[in-house]
């Protein structure tokens, strides 16, 4: 027995040798910073994005460029993000055609690492842990405040990074924009030009489905609008209407995982367990299972299941609503609203949808931070990251390869200044065609894709600053150090979730289960805890 | 003799209903990977669907990924493998069976061990690429955790300790032969039927592996096996299923991912091989019998 | 090991000599793999430590500090703990016990059978094992499915009976489970009996015929006992796996349906519902971790039990 220990011994002892030195290599790099002396720009609150992109050359920016070209090496900027399908063919060439006038204006080449949604989160983990290069990351699906926690984001403002190298990010966004990306006051990443907010409720149906029942949906357009907005009295005549003409199809069906989030006007700090009900008005972190909103959603699924409206099934679907429709098994479904989404919608069903929206558009706190660009620790170059990631916020140029590719080879201009798939390209043939532009840093100034209207941005801009916004916006909940109660939280409601919310389970019974359990799991501690970071959030960004 | 016949007969009829078993739900995996699409959306699977299409495998062997290209990559794979892995897990398990070998017990408990503990994901990640660099390499796919494991070594010494004996070796070395001799004329033929399950087993574990073309290819998709074209499909449907954080931006992308033919006709295509391939394996196991029986 | 022990006492300076320059072949033959292993294996083995820091990327896996016992924590501050250490050792052992008897009785019955349709059933049924685990759980759900499932549309009707919610009724749940794993498993568990049995002398049984034994005396007092030292092996095997449980079968097979955790969260599903919004690399270790000593624990026991009952069929 003691040989073997001893042979176990020594082959450890030998291993920690041969393995130490992996972890190490992060410790140095930051320290080469130029030492540029000048501190006079002052330019910190670009509050409104007028279009002024043109003053992101600081001085510093531009020495730090020149100082790059003249020492005659062209240093490599690793840019990672995720889309659906993987590391697409294309992916070196539009990389280069990118580098091409990143060299030209900043004297850096540029490498992608594109990877597939499922695998990005522990791809992206296991490469920023392993020291490996990457120097720009979104953070989506790894999670901002776990990568934050564990330290592989960089702080932004140090050495005044951002201020002197991004400029161009900084005019982009409102101050309050860029502040919801911050961590106890530190600057780890920058928010996404995208739909910030949301229209609760809206529901999607045919436009052939409501002529055949006669539904007369054309008066309630108010002049403009893309949605109609309406009462639930109205969506359940209609819903009622559709079973009655077509009791083998699905009335109804919702995707489960975002039921509360799409559905309810509410604030949810990072997950369900405490939210803010009442989040235009009052910072107070409640219990969402005890609310009277989500009883009466609760009761309102159940009511519609019972009546029939929707499937038996419905808790273990995996087909894409918009697939079911196509294939003429489901009637209406749930989504979350925003400028452009009839068409959206349209394009995906292959027939004219209808979309009505129940609840207010609303922003809620993590608006800013849920996909947030990230420059790495670990980047040897911190300065020449974050002229990259300033070039991806400021030159349409750059920003339309990032988000389109190549033109003449996955694009090319229509008459009308669209862009459309490129001679002989369609979407399975393309090269790169990644569907995420929400997650590139600014597709807003990226060319349009046809079948959307030009002013398609000004309208998703309008869009974000008229929703009704969260007293907490900008607010990021940090459950680390609840991490053993939030997985026994998550793993009750998730017992209870699909059944509850998609009405197989009847409110007056399910809801006061599942309190019973939360409870039990430490739910009051986790709210209490919450509600204690949230006023401190408050105290320290002076919101009352 | 009647009562062999008896045993014959009932021994076909338990075959039968367990190979019925096995085989009914995949003749629905068939059948409705030629469904249309829209169909197996509308009414679910069925034996005898309304429509039948043979979009699913066009989609298949013309979409970018080319399906071809992955095959070749997964039956080069699998042949490397289970020829290397075989030889290592053979010539270890010969060692550990030799009773007079000093430190025995010491080296089966330094296998054992392995099996129960391992450094776990990201020491073990960061070993493959930093220490040996094999991140985006076609050697990603064939050395991390496949080539040798406790399981195969501790069963492949426990048949040349019972199926190999002793008396038989010694009448070899007795003839002049060397330790490598004897294993290689005497042992390895002795040991047929094992060889062959243990490489049914190491040619399994690599034609199914995806995990290591998920972990070590993120940029050269162009090495993923047809286990990782599938896996990807699907890993990236389960995530946008559940995955609320990304949710209002999920419906363009979950349309746009193949559909239910699609991933029936990538699950086919996987297994297809292995019903071609076993067979030939079947014939060792054969030749294991006559060598059992001249050996008594 | 009796043996062994004998065979050294015996041992004079001439034969040690022989003895040495006997092994040194066969050190030779076991290098490549203890190479492999220490590569695979050894070298990430340290890493464990992992489970027991406050993970910073800047200070590396071992210039974090320690944070003691902390991700730990959620494996055990969870009412919850007791369901899932529950179902996952109750169907681990249901699973060694019923895919050990059925794997022994399928290859028994294979290494009898003389037509060669045999052939085609040990083909067939090593099939659902190349399959992957979502893969069976749309198969599993054509069967199941509310509305359109095959046992609810057709067996049920034609019986009368009224159809049956499957997702949503625990109950029946500890049993698919049992029946899947073994569906997917049979064909490759018999492998292993199979081709011991092959390897048998078949004198045993000519014999064992001219005195006239029936076919199932022949089962009873020749092939199964020397089946033993595998069946132990295999099943001490298991043991050491028991803390762990086939993710894919408990989370996509019941395809995650809330009614139904009760009977199908286990360690694996409940560390895995955490961690897919903390993507805590730690906490992941952790779990990993405490699977192992567990398995280690138990492995260590059952095998002093079985070398103080059979000593020859002990691991070590």
């Amino acid at each position: 027995m003691k040989r073997r220990l001893m042979a176990l011994l020594l082959t450890g002892v030998m291993t920690c040798g041969m393995l130490a030195g992996c972890g190490g290599g992060a410790a140095e790099s930051t320290g080469a910073d130029e030492a540029v002396e000048e501190t006079a720009d002052e330019a910190g609150e670009a509050t409104e994005s007028d279009g002024a992109a043109e003053a992101a050359d600081s001085a510093e920016a531009d020495a730090a460029i020149q100082e790059r070209k003249d020492s005659g090496e062209t240093p490599t900027v690793v840019i990672a993000y995720m889309n659906f399908a993987g590391s697409p063919a294309g992916i070196d060439r539009v990389a280069s055609k990118l580098s091409e006038i990143t060299e030209e204006k900043l004297g850096v080449k540029v490498e992608l690492q594109i990877m597939d949604a499922a695998s990005y989160s522990q791809n992206m983990n296991l490469m920023l842990a392993s020291g490996e290069q990457v120097d720009l990351f979104n953070a989506v699906s790894v999670g901002f405040m776990p990568c934050v926690n564990k330290g592989y984001t960089l702080d932004l403002e140090e050495d005044d990074l951002i201020q002197k190298y991004g400029q161009g990010i900084l005019s982009a966004f409102r101050e309050d924009e860029i502040n919801g990306c911050r961590v106890s006051g530190t600057l780890y990443g920058t928010p996404v030009k995208k739909d910030d907010a949301a229209g609760k409720f809206g529901i999607s149906i045919p436009k052939a489905l409501l002529d055949e029942i006669g539904f007369d949906y054309a008066s309630l357009y108010k002049d403009g609008e893309e949605c109609i907005y309406t009462d639930f009295d109205t969506i359940e005549d209609i819903l009622g209407k559709l079973h009655e003409a077509h009791p083998e199809k699905t009335t109804f069906y919702m995707d489960t995982s975002s039921v509360v989030s799409q559905c309810l006007a509410i604030d949810i700090p990072s997950d369900v367990f405490g939210v803010l009900l009442d989040p235009v008005n009052s910072l107070e972190v409640g219990d969402l299972f005890t609310s009277d909103q989500y009883k009466e959603l609760c009761s309102r699924m159940y009511d519609w299941n019972q009546r029939g409206w929707i499937s038996p099934d419905a808790i273990t679907e995996t087909t894409a609503t918009t697939v079911q429709v196509k294939s003429g098994s489901l009637m209406a479904y749930k989504t979350a609203t925003k400028p452009g989404i009839k068409q959206q919608e349209s394009n995906l069903c292959g027939e004219e949808m209808i979309i009505f929206q129940l609840g207010p558009d609303f922003k809620g706190s993590s608006a800013y931070n849920t996909m947030p660009w990230c420059i790495n620790q670990n980047t040897d170059d911190p300065v020449a990251a974050m002229q990259v990631l300033n070039l991806l916020y400021s030159d349409p140029e750059a920003s339309t390869i990032i988000c389109w590719g190549e033109e003449g080879k996955e694009w090319k201009e229509t008459d009308d200044g669209h862009i459309t798939y490129a001679d002989g390209i369609d979407a399975n043939s393309s090269e790169y065609f990644n569907n995420v532009n929400w997650e590139m840093p600014n597709q807003f100034i990226a060319k349009i894709w046809e079948g959307n209207e030009l002013t398609i941005w000004d309208r998703m801009q309008d869009f974000n600053d008229n929703a009704t916004a969260s007293k907490a916006m900008g607010f990021t909940y940090d459950n680390s150090d609840y991490s053993a109660e939030y997985t026994a939280l998550a793993n009750v409601y998730s017992e209870y979730q699909s059944q509850l919310e998609l009405g197989f389970l009847d409110p007056e019974v399910g809801i006061p289960e599942l309190e019973s359990r939360l409870k039990e799991a430490g739910l009051d501690d986790y709210i209490a805890a919450k509600q204690a970071a949230l006023d401190e959030w408050a105290a320290a960004n002076g919101v009352q | 003799m009647g009562q062999e016949k008896r045993f014959q007969i009932f021994g076909h009829i338990i075959m039968t209903i367990v190979t019925l078993c096995a085989v009914i739900p995949l003749i629905l995996l068939v059948i409705s990977s030629f469904t249309d699409n829209a169909v197996l959306v509308r009414n679910g699977y069925s034996f005898f669907p309304e429509k039948w299409s043979l979009e699913a495998y066009k989609y298949i062997f013309t979409s970018g990924d080319s399906v071809p290209h992955a095959y070749l990559i997964s039956i080069v794979l699998t042949i490397v493998g289970t020829t290397l892995g075989l030889s290592i897990t053979t010539l270890m398990g010969y060692a550990l069976s030799k009773t007079f070998l000093p430190g025995r017990g010491v080296l089966t408990f330094i296998v054992f061990f392995t099996m129960l503990f391992n450094g776990g994901l990201v020491p073990t990640y960061i070993n493959y690429t930093n220490v040996f660099g094999l991140k985006n390499t076609f050697f990603a796919l064939l050395v991390p955790g496949l080539l040798m494991n406790a399981f195969n070594v501790m069963m492949m010494k426990s048949y040349f300790v019972t199926g190999v004996p002793e008396e038989i070796l010694e009448a070899a070395y007795i003839d002049g032969a060397t330790e490598f001799q004897a294993f290689f004329r005497i042992a390895l033929p002795l040991a047929k039927p094992i060889v062959a399950t243990i490489g049914l087993f190491i040619g399994i574990a690599y034609w199914n592996d995806w995990m290591n073309g998920y972990i070590y290819l993120t940029k050269r998709t162009d090495l993923y096996s047809i286990q990782n074209l599938l896996n990807r499909m699907i890993q990236n449907i389960q995530f946008l299923t559940q995955n609320s954080s990304v949710s209002s931006n999920a419906s363009t992308a979950l349309a746009s991912i193949p559909s239910v033919a699609v991933r029936m006709s990538m699950a086919v295509v996987g297994v297809l091989p292995i019903i071609i391939v076993y067979p030939f394996i079947q014939n060792n196991f054969v030749k294991g019998i006559t060598l059992g029986g001249v050996k008594g | 090991m009796a043996e062994q022990k004998k065979y050294k006492q015996k041992l004079s300076p001439a034969k040690r000599k022989s003895l040495l320059k006997r092994s040194i072949p066969i050190y030779i033959m076991a290098l490549p793999g203890l190479i492999y292993m220490f590569i695979n294996n050894y070298m990430p083995m340290p890493g464990i430590i992992l489970a027991f820091k406050n993970y910073k990327a800047k200070n590396g896996i071992y210039g974090s500090k320690w944070a003691g016992l902390k991700n730990f924590k959620y494996l055990f501050s969870t009412q919850d703990a007791f369901i899932i250490t529950r179902n996952t050792i109750c169907y681990n052992l249901v699973f060694i016990i019923v895919n050990t008897v059925f794997a022994i009785l399928i290859a028994i019955i294979l290494s009898e059978l003389t037509h060669k349709i045999k052939k085609v059933y040990q083909s067939v049924i090593l099939l659902p094992y190349l399959l992957s685990a979502v893969i069976i759980s749309y198969l599993v759900f054509a069967f199941l499915s509310a509305e359109n499932g095959f046992i609810n549309n057709s067996i049920f009707r034609l019986l009368g009976k009224d159809p049956i919610s499957w997702y949503q009724e625990k109950q029946y749940w500890p049993f698919i489970l049992v029946f899947v794993n073994l569906w997917k498993g049979i064909g490759y568990n018999c492998i292993i009996y199979l081709s011991t049995i092959i390897g048998f002398d078949r004198s045993y049984y000519e014999a064992a015929a001219i005195d006239g034994a029936t076919k199932w005396q022949q089962i009873k007092s020749i092939t199964l006992p020397l089946l033993r030292p595998t069946i132990i092996m295999l099943t001490l095997m298991a043991i050491g796996r028991i803390f762990y449980s086939d993710f894919g079968l408990f989370y996509q097979v019941p395809q995650n349906s809330g009614a139904l955790l009760q009977v199908t969260n286990t360690i694996d599903t409940y560390v895995y519902r955490g961690l897919i919004e903390l993507g805590d690399i730690t906490m992941s270790a952790a779990a990993g971790v405490y699977q192992s000593i567990v398995g280690f624990i138990l492995v260590m026991a059952a095998n002093l039990a079985v070398r103080k009952l059979d000593p020859d069929s002990a691991l070590f």
